[in-house]
């Protein structure tokens, strides 16, 4: 794989982390709503497998920009999606989905810490949540990429610590998210990590 | 789509653009390339809680395995939580202010409060909101505007404790209104102080061996000590265990003879194997005055001792008799109230009076409409049987709490970190008006809801100040406090409410700012192991770091210090391990003068981090035989000394709905025939459960699904309760009266009498629309049901256990319990 493309990958891979790793900021959401984003929203979908949820968040970006007090808005969604405080919380840790017990930091976390360790990572201090957060995750996907690891190896870590929950994670975002702009990229991530997954395989 | 448009459209849409695009949107990295901190050795770690000590194996700073501390031969299945609520995705995570509340603070819309708008803020600001808010408070409408008196089941260690860190820090901003009393002995420990001058619900009991050296009978008066013993307010042993493991042989072989009085058949009745008096609820009452109706005519009482130790007698005979109102207190008056038979009560009351006779009360009668009575009645009743005093006799408030009955050991007490800061004094000491500064605890809402409204309290007036702001730490008032919607009214009249825990409990969920605290599992403390028996000090070894942005209490409430320049005076200057060497020290000190040889901290903490007292110190010990032995220079604290049958005190005070001596009113609502019966038919009761403590470990899923029906909260009632209405073991219920409504699992359980039900307090409540009043609970929270008020003038106590509900099959659409925010899908 040609180093532009696996630059390209990375950074696709850390936007989508910087998506869901946190609240936005004013600065990511004007950045968000730039036309270079727009663009950049429209070029993804005119990839056939990523069409239909690039022009969801593109919808929901839209949508999103009328709304009222929208960054504290958001940051109301986020937390009661991924952060516990709302009655239907959509647990963003894949030892939630993976573990027998359905708890955080199990099994799934332990092998994403021995993973990132494996590559010469760690954690950041300052990001206070489990290793097997979706954005670590992400991220971690974005640093395999770059770091020119094994299609092998990089397969091997979309299918067994992401493509191994995502869809059921994507499904209860879907669900629970009622102004919509979290469920579309939740739909972005998943069909993402599907094409990527394709295009590693060949 | 063929390989190569894949690779090409890819050069497209990666091409750059997304470089430029995003370079304001991707945050900083969350992953370094920096090495990681060396793996750490496997260790086992001691830890505390309030359902038992355990080992906790720690391999690389997680928690793998939980198993019970080896001097704990009776452990309670509870430890199996401790797991799944540290790791629990209830966990509060960060700090979190209410949507609307952070717009418009103080004038924010409440009645918005439960609906889950949250945002996530930064422990500065959090801390600042919390100060800036004592200070508004206080400016507008001085102390009696703030409520931080409220206080609950702490988590154990005597250095974190969460109440006095928040009471300290608030107390050194400005004072506030304080509660007195508490949920679980409101009625008994009010009364009981005027009648034998002691509260007696918490007090050590007679040694088990003397009683079941000395005892032909125990009676247990709505208790159930094998159920209840798990819990204890410091790390429990579980000794007592041993002892009931040999009570239940001695019944077996018929040495001694043990009745449960219970409409239910209780865990202890089940694990004894012994006799149940199954009484209809409510009514115990009558059925001990038809048992001292039978003592008094049949002359089986001990005038004697009624004469020499009590107070007051006379004047309650004319009652027991009839003669002051017409109805003689008969066996058979008493058995068409009660549902026992005449012949029954008669022949307990004769067993009673006639062999030693031990009476073991819990806390669910006291906890009904005009609860004083029944605790007062207990005791009248021992009183005349003439054993109080006696080995294997007497009457006890406390036996199934703390590990009552195993002897005390030679001990010292490990202090604790306290409410009020040495020489601290508070920024505002404002004035409380016409309010009163201390309320009964279960008067709070009222408080909300109808300030400046003048009570009567034991003897008091009570004027309920208005409270505008009120703050809790490791306290559920949504779980134990009765009447659920009009606890939401009452928080609609509230400016700001503040909830520190460490899980999203209800209180939480209606609160304006969230803050996420340590739970005793990822801190450092230090504990007493037994209770009453005093036979150890144990450690509690912080296990893993604190989850996510957590901090512990004394953090939390010293960083708020800091903001009004009392940081120092809150700390006094010592951290965590300098505190716990402190007060260690201090046992240490006072262990010499009672010749006890303890190690030093260093030792101590450095060592196995248990230390235990000397088994052969422990001392054999009987209940009141102080004041049998000595009654005037060992008098009780009564106005008389002596047991109180009539209160000259409590006459004065005139009380319609507390006389001055034990006496049957029918309570409010009743099942069985009594008032409200026709429409709500079953009495409903709501005793401390099984598998939690309180609400705690409700968020445990691992142990909440060993009982949960139908994936929620289970409610349990008798196979003709259930036939009648078309329930299976299994369907999902709705279960309901005029105050709420609430969807619970069906047990039918012969272990139920025909009109009683049973949900276990500690449900968390799971509103289908938060903060909206009428809403279903979908788990089963028994406290929806209940009703919020008083007991009576004298005690203010709560009265959840008079609560009449019906029962039907619910068809209605399939609610998913969310109270524990677990995930919609899990793989199974």
């Amino acid at each position: 794989m040609s180093d532009i493309t696996s630059q390209n990958r990375a950074q696709m891979y850390w936007w989508l982390s910087s998506l869901v790793a946190m609240e936005f900021d004013e600065q990511q959401l004007e950045a968000l709503f730039s036309d270079k984003m727009n663009q950049f929203m429209g070029s993804l979908a005119q990839e056939p497998e990523l069409k239909q949820s690039a022009e969801k968040l593109m919808g929901a970006v839209s949508k999103l920009r009328l709304r009222e007090d929208l960054q504290l808005e958001l940051a109301a969604d986020y937390a009661g999606l991924f952060l516990g405080a709302g009655r239907s919380g959509v647990q963003p840790y894949a030892s939630v989905y993976l573990s027998e017990d359905g708890l955080m930091m199990q099994e799934p976390h332990h092998n994403m810490v021995a993973l990132l360790k494996k590559h010469g990572f760690a954690q950041t201090k300052e990001y206070k949540e489990p290793a097997d957060h979706l954005a670590v995750i992400l991220d971690f996907m974005g640093n395999l990429a770059v770091q020119g690891a094994s299609a092998e190896e990089q397969l091997n870590c979309l299918d067994t610590c992401l493509l191994s929950w995502l869809d059921d994670w994507s499904q209860g975002v879907e669900k629970c998210d009622s102004f919509g702009f979290y469920a579309a990229v939740s739909d972005l991530i998943v069909d993402f990590c599907r094409a990527d997954r394709k295009q590693l395989n060949s | 789509m063929s390989e190569k448009t894949v690779s090409l459209s890819r050069r497209r849409f990666l091409g750059g653009m997304l470089t430029s695009a995003a370079a304001g949107m991707i945050g900083p990295s969350l992953i370094t390339g920096k090495a990681f901190a060396a793996e750490t050795k496997a260790a086992d770690l001691t830890g505390v809680t309030h359902w038992g000590a355990f080992r906790a194996r720690v391999v690389d700073g997680k928690l793998t395995e939980v198993k019970p501390f080896e001097k704990d031969i009776f452990p309670s299945d509870m430890l199996m939580g401790i797991r799944d609520d540290l790791y629990s995705p209830a966990r509060v995570r960060y700090p979190m202010v209410r949507l609307d509340w952070l717009k418009k603070r103080h004038n924010s819309d409440t009645t918005q409060r439960g609906d889950n708008r949250f945002v996530r803020v930064s422990w500065d600001q959090a801390l600042d909101f919390f100060y800036e808010e004592l200070e508004r408070v206080q400016k507008t409408y001085g102390p009696a505007g703030l409520y931080a008196g409220h206080t609950g089941w702490k988590a154990n260690g005597v250095y974190h404790n969460c109440i006095a860190a928040m009471q300290r820090a608030v107390g050194l901003h400005g004072t506030f209104v304080k509660k007195v009393g508490d949920y679980s002995t409101g009625a008994a420990q009010v009364i009981l102080p005027r009648v034998v001058g002691s509260t007696e619900v918490y007090a050590q009991q007679t040694s088990w061996p003397l009683v079941m050296k000395n005892a032909k009978n125990i009676v247990f008066w709505g208790s159930d000590p094998i159920k209840n013993l798990q819990a204890g307010w410091s790390t429990p042993a579980h000794d007592v265990y041993g002892y009931y493991k040999q009570l239940k042989d001695m019944v077996g072989a018929g040495k001694i003879r043990a009745i449960s009085i219970d409409p239910v058949v209780s865990d202890t009745q089940a694990y004894l194997g012994c006799e149940q008096i199954s009484v209809n609820p409510q009514t115990d009452v009558p059925m001990m005055l038809g048992m001292a109706h039978t003592m008094y005519t049949e002359e089986l009482y001990d005038e004697d001792f009624v004469y020499d130790y009590c107070e007051g007698f006379d004047k309650f005979v004319p009652y027991l008799t009839g003669e002051s109102d017409g109805q003689p207190k008969t066996a058979e008056w008493a058995s068409k109230i009660c549902g026992v038979s005449a012949d029954t009560i008669k022949s307990l009351a004769r067993t009673c009076a006639k062999e030693r006779t031990q009476f073991i009360g819990g806390w669910c009668v006291q906890r009904m409409h005009h609860g004083e009575q029944w605790a007062w009645m207990l005791v009248v009743l021992s009183a005349m049987t003439g054993q109080v005093g006696l080995p294997g006799g007497g009457f006890g408030f406390g036996w199934h709490y703390n590990g009552a009955g195993v002897p005390t050991r030679n001990y010292v007490k490990v202090p604790g970190f306290t409410g009020s800061a040495p020489n601290g004094k508070p920024k505002y000491n404002g004035d409380f008006g016409k309010f009163s500064k201390t309320i009964p605890v279960a008067r709070f809402v009222d408080s909300m809801l109808e300030p400046g409204k003048t009570i009567d309290f034991n003897g008091r007036k009570v004027t309920l100040p208005a409270i505008k702001m009120a703050i809790f730490t490791g306290c559920n008032p949504f779980h134990h406090h009765q009447d659920r919607n009009r606890m939401i009214q009452g928080w609609q009249k509230l400016e700001t409410a503040i909830a520190i825990d460490h899980h999203w409990t209800a209180t939480c969920r209606f609160a304006d700012i969230v803050l996420p605290a340590t739970t005793s599992y990822e801190r450092n403390d230090i504990d007493g192991f037994g209770n009453h028996s005093r036979r150890g000090i144990l450690a509690n070894r912080k296990i893993v770091e604190p989850l996510f942005e957590a901090r512990n209490d004394i953090e939390i409430f010293a960083d708020l210090c800091k903001r009004f320049g009392q940081e120092k005076t809150f700390t006094e200057g010592r951290n965590e391990m300098e505190w716990l060497e402190h007060l260690y020290t201090q046992a240490q000190k006072g262990a010499k003068d009672k010749g006890i040889k303890m190690p030093s901290f260093a030792e101590f903490w450095g060592g196995e981090g248990y230390f235990e007292f000397d088994k052969a110190s422990e001392k054999l010990w009987v209940r009141h035989e102080a004041f049998r032995k000595e009654p005037e220079l060992e008098a009780l604290g009564t106005p008389s000394g002596l047991i109180e049958i009539y209160s000259e005190e409590i006459a004065k005070l005139g009380y319609e709905d507390c006389p001055a001596h034990p006496t049957w009113m029918e309570p409010v609502e009743r099942s069985h025939g009594g008032a409200g019966s026709k429409k709500f038919p079953l009495h409903m009761q709501s005793c401390h459960p099984k598998d939690r403590i309180h609400s705690q470990l409700s968020g445990a899923k691992g142990l909440r699904e060993s009982y949960e029906v139908a994936g929620r909260e289970p409610v349990y009632m008798s196979p003709a309760d259930a036939k009648a209405r078309g329930i299976k073991n299994g369907d999902v219920v709705r279960v309901f009266n005029d105050r709420g409504q609430v969807l619970a699992g069906a047990v039918v359980s012969d272990r139920y009498k025909d009109g009683v039900i049973r949900i276990f307090e500690g449900a968390w409540y799971n509103p289908a629309e938060g903060g909206k009043i009428g809403t279903l609970c979908k788990n089963g929270d028994p406290n929806v049901l209940t009703r919020d008020l008083r007991s009576s003038k004298l005690a203010q106590a709560t009265t959840a256990h008079t609560a009449l509900v019906q029962v039907e099959k619910y068809t209605g659409p399939a609610l998913k319990v969310t109270a524990f925010d677990g995930p919609e899908m899990v793989k199974a």
